[in-house]
């Protein structure tokens, strides 16, 4: 025996004191030809990597993420009881020429706009008004989106039409169509739900196109076809599960979309009624006045900017943590 | 290649058509009352009202409206404005917004697109270190944060801190343009360097460039003589179509800092239902944003000779 | 200790060989020599060890392989010579000593500058993704022509040119100003290996380059790469998982087996003298040593994750002769001759005489019957009646699947690419018949049109003597649904990822309610899972968990719980390690017998296929050019294409592959212009594609022996 086997021999024996057997091997019996064990064989090198254990363990990972994501939830439970716990409650407070653009104090702790209104209340009032919104439109535009996706990408024969329906909506500033929408049918939180669906469906149903055109011709698919699998359980079971994390991204990032969309359009008169506070509603009524009182706009922006960053930043590291190139 | 560009150029075309042709059949819906200005409203017999809408051709069934817009439209006529310069045509009415509005628009894109993708590159380049974090930051404020809230900090700290002009004035021109143009082209800019960014880091990641690494190329060499066009490549499609995105934030620009140019006009004649402007207006940002995204798709089949040379293979 | 004086025979008989090949490496110049290497890559915050303690010598102008299964190392090993480690892999221990320097203390990328590409190039696998898109062919090859040679302007041209022509690209100058996507794959490589010998390396690390290539493109690599090393005097590192191409390329071999060298020398000593078991198992299974009706011998269960320690022999729990010190202590290096040595314990004093396996005594005897003496002159074909005697009798056999005049065509209607045409062949009940032809061919598109997955264009397809192409009644369609089914080429795209086995083997029942209850549909899966050797608590689990070759039997437990009489088998073995291809050969035959299975198994090379199938049927671009038994059209190939691709197949023996000449097939040689070709009856059951000149011609090269 090399000098050098014997040292590894050595040092093998000295680290076995655990191994029941082997204590008893004199050098010999070391080189007797042990029964072969097929099973013992089978269990070699089997991977545990898991999907979803990857995606959660990469998002864990992203502190920054997770801490807006926490910031985000205590805001959220705030926005619907920052209403009562102000001193003015939305539905009391009126115009009130004496108190005008009076600066935060312990009585306003937002102080007071240009009509002399408790701008807490109205503030918060306004947060409530684009989540619930928001909301509304993430979830019907998802819904659209992903039924019309799936058809789109798995069926041929659609392909065509809604390529062409696409085309033909986006190449239009989305814009347009709403104010036309606004002057044509009204000016609602139900219509301006309804049309912001309408129109962001596009986005969330070419994403799951897409998704779609990668996995409907893998192989699993077409075992499926040959196992006479209906399209509508290949839909289902082989196709939406893949679809699920594109689904969430569009979700948290459709939020901040509806939230800018709200702001935008009541701004230029084409969104909700100016009698419900919301974001646009109130920086319009501000923007004579916030150069000289900036809380008008400190106040809003920060709260509703939080809301979105926050949101925003959590789809983005979702979309990482799920994307399986970065499973590494 | 000139088949391609030829179809794309019809399929453009059509859009514009059918979004025209849309339009119109929706301003048909509008109940005939918003023909009048409340004072005719209230002076005016039903009969008079009558004689006026027959007079114009409304009460005529829409399809025969619609077959003499067409014509109208075939030889020029965009129709008379009715409310904001009442009897002038329209297109009269469009010319001195369009200038504002161009002028905006084209100065800011330019901007965007110099500062924008040379960003996005540098990003890339720098993957992971400060810069990069430093623009991923700016990406994602301007992304994030609704363009109104972002558009009025802007506002605050320009009159406030800059003392710069807070509203558009004919008399100032280049002064008062100023906050306008940043709050235009920000936007963009982060759109470019998100763009730019990813396609770049992309390209990175791809075998050609461990074959070129491979041949001795120092990595400078690999970014400017290999990705950056290539990443330009499916930027090249983005760009024209992003004339879009400066668009429908025009609208809002305009409004905010009260410029007097298309997406004020636009705004103005849809609250006072200025229909043939409503029209021409529309028609036109149809064809601006159509003929972009046409653009963009032949850009990007010239750059590219996999579909230059008529191979089926897909680009990206 | 009969066996041991065989083994003596066979060295005695390749004595000659041997000694050459060590002569050789007599006072050979060292150029690159890495020691006691390892390389750890942190994975979703695990450590893998892909590199574990490996030291290998490169001598000047010899062509070494490295062979391994994948996962073995033998990649990452060789991209520490260049630098090109991915970001998260780090070397963690030893040294690669290269002109004095040592190349694991680089750690600044501007230094590689010098090193990467000038003195040490590589080759990568994928040539489809290798070179840019957007750049000329000529300029890809002229930047490195510029760097590296020092040439400018039309200089550079010149040189680039030349390159061209040196790596075999036909018309160089038109084709300096074209597109990679101009190319096709084969051509692509040759461009690839261009721009690596344009650097002027002194090494060439080539990475599998053939491995993403047909065979006979392959052939033509290996024989350019071999004429490269002789003109340029370079040395080569030839990286591959096939042994029977390191009998054609290599001077010397290093075996890789979990992140270490295990056994290396001269490429005579690995083939006639191998001492480690699993060298051994590499050898046995390959497809072109098996006989049929035999088991091939296997290697069970898969390579070792090495993200745990292993702890003695890498290879023990799969060795069939393992000594109890191999799950112990790990071997040391021990020296068979100057140039050969092995790391297994049974090289050891102590040690029992294990009996090696007769296919690796026997390997020049086995391969020595399998190739057919060509006569001379190489067109013509001896025949002998005696060839027939054993010949089944086909036409009182029932025939379960036949397709008449079949073509399938994608695309538009206004402009239509013909993927198949003209294609009729009958499948007769209880046979394999196997349909080879390289990629591109046609040959899948044949088999999905066969299950209906394809819409057909013209012709019929007829299944139990009824048509089932187009629109078909109901109750033949269920039927047709039941009785055929499909064995898939990747074993990684052909699961569903996010549904359990359990779903996924019970799909087919499930569709149809072909169960009573849901006892009796677990059961009916516990039954298909241990028919193709899993164990039944492997249905609760996700694909993910299994390694290749199990997820391929899985695939094949889906298709059976069907209880098919027909299954098309879509080059199910392609995509597996070589040690795992033998597992699933090996299972197809046993269902086969057992439940008289009837197969339409497509492959790309026409090795894997004379061990499996009963008939061949040869294709090429959409239309099959040759048909006839197996063993017939071994012995008699008559159709150009059909010898090409026999002679493309690598032999694993290196003094019959190092002299063998390549039959290269050009489709330019047929004149189908005036003379349409034809289906033709040549010899018994033996069909070619020919027109009526080139028919008289194959005719008169038949020369009837006895």
């Amino acid at each position: 025996m090399s000098s050098k086997a014997k040292t590894i021999l050595a040092n093998t024996r000295a680290n076995l004191s655990g191994y029941n057997k082997l204590g008893s091997f004199s050098e010999d019996e070391l080189f007797d030809v042990v029964d072969y064990v097929p099973s013992a064989a089978e269990r070699t090198g089997y991977s545990d990597y898991s999907y979803w254990r990857c995606v959660f363990q990469n998002f864990a990972k992203n502190k920054v993420a997770m801490v807006l994501f926490i910031v985000f939830v205590i805001l959220f439970i705030f926005t619907f009881i920052a209403g009562n716990i102000g001193n003015y409650s939305y539905d009391e407070i009126k115009p009130d020429n004496t108190q005008i653009l009076i600066a935060p104090n312990s009585q306003y702790w937002f102080g007071t706009d240009n009509l002399g209104r408790d701008y807490w209340c109205q503030v918060w009032y306004a947060a409530q008004t684009s989540i619930k919104l928001a909301a509304v439109v993430a979830v019907g535009e998802i819904v659209l989106g992903v039924i019309i996706g799936l058809l789109w990408g798995y069926v041929r024969q659609l392909d065509a039409f809604f390529t062409g329906l696409y085309n033909t909506i986006n190449n239009i500033p989305t814009i347009i169509y709403m104010t036309l929408i606004a002057l044509l049918v009204g000016r609602s939180f139900t219509i301006m739900a309804l049309s912001l669906i309408f129109f962001g469906w596009l986005v969330t149903a070419r994403n799951i196109r897409n998704m779609v055109l990668i996995y409907r011709d893998r192989e699993y698919n077409l075992a499926s076809r040959c196992l006479g699998t209906s399209t509508f359980t290949i839909l289902r079971r082989n196709i939406l599960p893949y679809m699920i994390s594109v689904i969430i991204m569009r979700l948290t990032l459709s939020i901040p979309g509806t939230i800018a969309w709200e702001s935008t359009l009541s701004y230029l008169g084409l969104g909700l009624d100016a009698s419900t506070p919301s974001l646009g509603v109130l920086l319009r009524n501000a923007r004579s006045y916030f150069i000289d009182f900036p809380y008008l706009l400190i106040f809003p922006a920060v709260i509703v900017s939080l809301i979105t960053i926050t949101f925003y930043l959590f789809g983005n590291a979702f979309a990482d943590a799920s994307d399986p190139r970065n499973h590494v | 290649m000139l088949k391609y560009t030829l179809s794309r150029f019809l399929q453009a075309v059509i859009t514009i058509l059918l979004v025209v042709t849309i339009v119109f059949l929706l301003m048909r819906l509008l109940p005939t009352d918003y023909y009048f200005t409340e004072d005719e409203l209230m002076k005016l017999t039903d009969e008079q009202k009558h004689d006026q809408l027959e007079a114009a051709g409304l009460l005529d069934p829409p399809l025969e409206q619609l077959m003499r817009y067409y014509k109208d439209l075939l030889q020029g006529d965009f129709g008379t404005s009715r409310r904001i310069k009442s009897g002038k045509p329209v297109v009269d009415v469009i010319g001195s917004k369009f200038t504002v509005s161009m002028r905006l628009g084209i100065i800011s894109l330019v901007i965007s697109l110099l500062v924008g993708i040379p960003l996005g590159a540098l990003q890339a380049r720098f993957k992971g270190r400060f810069f990069d974090k430093f623009g991923t930051v700016y990406t994602v404020f301007v992304n994030a944060v609704p363009a109104l809230v972002s558009y009025s900090l802007v506002l605050v700290f320009g009159a406030k801190v800059l003392g710069l002009p807070s509203m558009y004035s004919v008399r100032n021109v280049g002064r008062s343009s100023i906050l306008p143009v940043v709050c235009l082209s920000m936007g963009s800019i982060a759109h470019y360097m998100l763009w730019t960014r990813r396609y770049t880091v992309d390209e990175l990641n791809k075998d050609y460039i461990k074959l070129a690494r491979l041949k001795g190329l120092t990595n400078n060499q690999i970014i400017f003589k290999h990705v950056l066009k290539n990443s330009l490549v499916p930027l090249a499609q983005y760009i024209p179509g992003s004339i879009l995105w400066t668009l429908g934030g025009s609208l809002l620009v305009e409004r905010f800092f009260s410029v007097p140019g298309m997406g004020t006009l636009l705004t103005d004649a849809i609250n006072r239902y200025d229909t043939p402007v409503v029209q021409t207006v529309v028609m036109f940002y149809a064809a601006l944003g159509t003929i972009g995204v046409f653009l963009g798709d032949v850009m990007m089949t010239m750059l590219d000779p996999r579909i230059r040379l008529g191979n089926k293979e897909k680009s990206r | 200790m009969n066996e041991l004086k065989r083994h003596q025979d066979v060295l005695a008989l390749h004595k000659e060989e041997i000694l050459k090949g060590q002569e050789l490496y007599k006072d050979r110049e060292l150029i690159l020599s890495a020691q006691d290497l390892e390389v750890e890559f942190t994975m979703r915050g695990d450590v893998l060890k892909a590199i574990r303690s490996c030291s290998m010598d490169l001598y000047k102008g010899e062509t070494l392989a490295i062979v391994g299964e994948s996962g073995s190392g033998k990649s990452v090993f060789t991209k520490c010579f260049v630098g090109m480690l991915d970001h998260n892999g780090t070397i963690t221990n030893g040294q690669i000593m290269f002109e004095g320097r040592d190349l694991t203390k680089i750690n600044n990328e501007k230094d590689w500058y010098g090193i990467r590409g000038g003195k040490i190039g590589m080759v990568m696998q994928d040539p489809m993704t290798s070179l840019n898109p957007l750049k000329t062919i000529g300029k890809q090859i002229e930047e490195a022509v510029v760097i590296h040679q020092g040439l400018r302007g039309a200089e550079a041209k010149a040189q680039t040119i030349k390159m061209l022509e040196l790596v075999g690209i036909p018309e160089p100058e038109r084709r300096y100003k074209q597109y990679p996507h101009e190319f096709s794959g084969g051509m692509r490589q040759r461009v690839v290996i261009a721009i690596a010998a344009a650097c002027r390396p002194q090494i060439l690390i080539c990475d599998e380059p053939t491995t993403a290539l047909d065979v006979t493109i392959q052939a033509q690599i290996l024989e350019l790469i071999r004429d490269l090393q002789k003109r340029l005097g370079m040395t080569i590192i030839y990286i591959t998982h096939d042994l029977g191409v390191v009998a054609n390329v290599a001077d010397r071999v290093c075996v890789m087996y979990a992140g270490q060298i295990i056994e290396s020398g001269t490429v005579e000593e690995i083939f006639y003298d191998a001492r480690h078991p699993y060298t051994w198992a590499l050898l046995g299974a390959l497809p072109q040593l098996g006989t049929k009706g035999e088991m091939l011998p296997t290697i069970d269960g898969t390579p070792p994750n090495l993200f745990t320690e292993v702890i003695g022999d890498a290879f023990a729990p799969r060795n069939r002769t393992a000594l109890k010190i191999d799950s112990l202590a790990e071997p040391p290096f021990f020296q068979v001759s100057p140039t050969h040595k092995v790391k297994t314990w049974l090289e050891d004093e102590r040690a029992p005489h294990v009996l090696r396996p007769a296919y690796v005594e026997n390997l020049s005897d086995i391969i020595s019957n399998k190739m057919y003496t060509q006569p001379k002159d190489e067109n013509v074909v001896e025949v002998s009646r005696k060839d027939y005697e054993m010949m089944d009798d086909f036409s009182d056999r029932e025939v379960l699947m036949e397709v008449k005049d079949l073509q399938v065509s994608f695309g538009t209607k206004r402009k239509p690419f013909v993927a198949v045409n003209n294609v009729n062949f009958k499948i007769y009940r209880g046979e394999t018949l196997a349909l080879v032809g390289e990629s591109g061919s046609g040959k899948t598109t044949i088999g999905r049109a066969l299950l209906r997955i394809n819409p057909i264009s013209r012709g019929e397809i007829l299944f139990k003597g009824k048509r089932i192409d187009g629109k078909i009644p109901r109750d033949l369609d269920l039927e047709v649904i039941k009785s055929c089914q499909m064995i898939f080429q990747d074993p990684m795209a052909s699961l569903n990822e996010r549904a359990k086995v359990d779903y996924i083997v019970s799909e087919g029942i499930l569709n149809h309610k072909m169960y009573t209850d849901e006892e009796d549909r677990k059961a009916k899966v516990a039954k298909a899972l241990l028919e193709v050797g899993l164990l039944p608590e492997f249905a609760s689990r996700f694909p993910h968990e299994f390694s290749g070759g199990q997820r391929q039997r899985i695939g094949i437990a889906r298709a059976l719980i069907m209880n098919p009489e027909f299954i098309v088998a879509d080059e199910p073995i392609s995509a597996l390690d070589v040690s795992i291809q033998a597992q699933v050969i090996n299972l197809m035959n046993k269902l086969k017998k057992e439940y008289q299975l009837t197969y339409l198994f497509i492959a790309h090379d026409l090795s894997v296929v004379r061990f499996i199938s009963d008939r061949i049927a040869v294709i090429h671009l959409g239309e099959i050019v040759e048909m006839a038994e197996t063993e017939e059209l071994f012995r008699h190939p008559i159709h150009p294409y059909t010898r090409s691709l026999i002679s493309a197949v690598p032999v694993p023996d290196p003094s019959v592959e190092k002299s063998k000449e390549l039959f290269v097939y050009d489709r330019a040689m047929h004149n189908y212009k005036s003379d349409q070709p034809g289906w033709h009856e040549i010899l018994p059951g033996h069909f070619v594609r020919a027109n009526q000149q080139e028919l008289e011609e194959y005719k008169k090269n038949l020369v009837f022996v006895d």
